[in-house]
């Protein structure tokens, strides 16, 4: 399958507890942040349906991983090259109601070599989640694209910040 | 993001060769285990700033979201999305 795609996990990692941690790789400029998770919204049909919503729906999801030793921390952080991570306690995101996918992800139908231990944790779902003035075809001006991305900040931030700095969480 | 770079650094002399202009496109998004073991990346035409044109063949270089650069080339559009291909 050509581009990226995302499917519902059934093997690998699946339970979570309310102890166990998720990690995020940190992107710095929270702009990029939104551009992306607008740019994947339209990959989770095939999740939506599983799920039992209209496969037509968007989801606005952030990418976590949730090793299960201390081995396969490394090894996660070899392959991000040294990227920063965030991190979040299962327990504190099952308060909110958050709801936490365990998906496989791929490019041209390669798998992340993670996918045994990839989660999505999803900040919305629902239809036109991402603003007519993101989309490629009525793309808007500098203005209306930074307004597009305040519609979605409203949305994913308040998952965004149950997440902390790692080097804060010791 | 369009930068412009000289290979002879910062003009000293009338007497030099000419400063040479090169046009490098640096686009954003992510790439990870998953882009790195397939060898390639995509961006979405959502991820790209008014100035950036893509075309097939075009040298970029990719900005994840930590910050690191990536050479890459354009190898091909798909829907919304192009397909970058990294360069090892």
């Amino acid at each position: 399958m050509q581009g990226p795609s995302v499917r519902w996990r059934d093997e690998g990692r699946l339970l979570l507890e309310d102890n166990d941690t998720l990690l995020r790789f940190h992107v710095a400029d929270h702009n990029n942040l939104l551009n992306k998770a607008a740019s994947d919204a339209d990959l989770y049909g095939s999740v939506l349906e599983h799920l039992g919503h209209d496969p037509e729906w968007e989801a606005l999801v952030l990418s976590t991983y949730a090793p299960d030793s201390s081995e396969e921390q490394r090894e996660l952080r070899e392959a991000w090259l040294g990227r920063q991570f965030v991190v979040a306690r299962v327990g504190g995101l099952r308060e909110h109601d958050v709801a936490i996918w365990p998906t496989a992800t791929f490019i041209d139908g390669v798998p992340d070599p993670f996918n045994h231990i990839h989660f999505d944790v999803v900040a919305a779902v629902g239809p036109d989640l991402v603003p007519s003035g993101l989309h490629p075809q009525n793309r808007g001006n500098k203005r209306e694209r930074r307004e597009a991305r305040q519609q979605l900040a409203a949305l994913i931030d308040p998952v965004l910040d149950l997440f902390t700095d790692e080097r804060q969480g010791r | 993001m369009t930068v412009a770079e000289s290979p002879y650094g910062a003009y000293r002399s009338p007497w030099e060769a000419p400063m040479a202009t090169i046009q490098k496109t640096i686009v954003t998004t992510e790439v990870g285990p998953r882009e790195m073991t397939a060898g390639v990346a995509y961006v979405h035409a959502i991820e790209l700033e008014d100035d950036e044109k893509l075309e097939v063949g075009q040298r970029v270089e990719i900005r994840d979201g930590g910050g690191n650069f990536h050479a890459a080339v354009v190898d091909e559009r798909v829907g919304p999305r192009w397909r970058l291909r990294i360069q090892p």
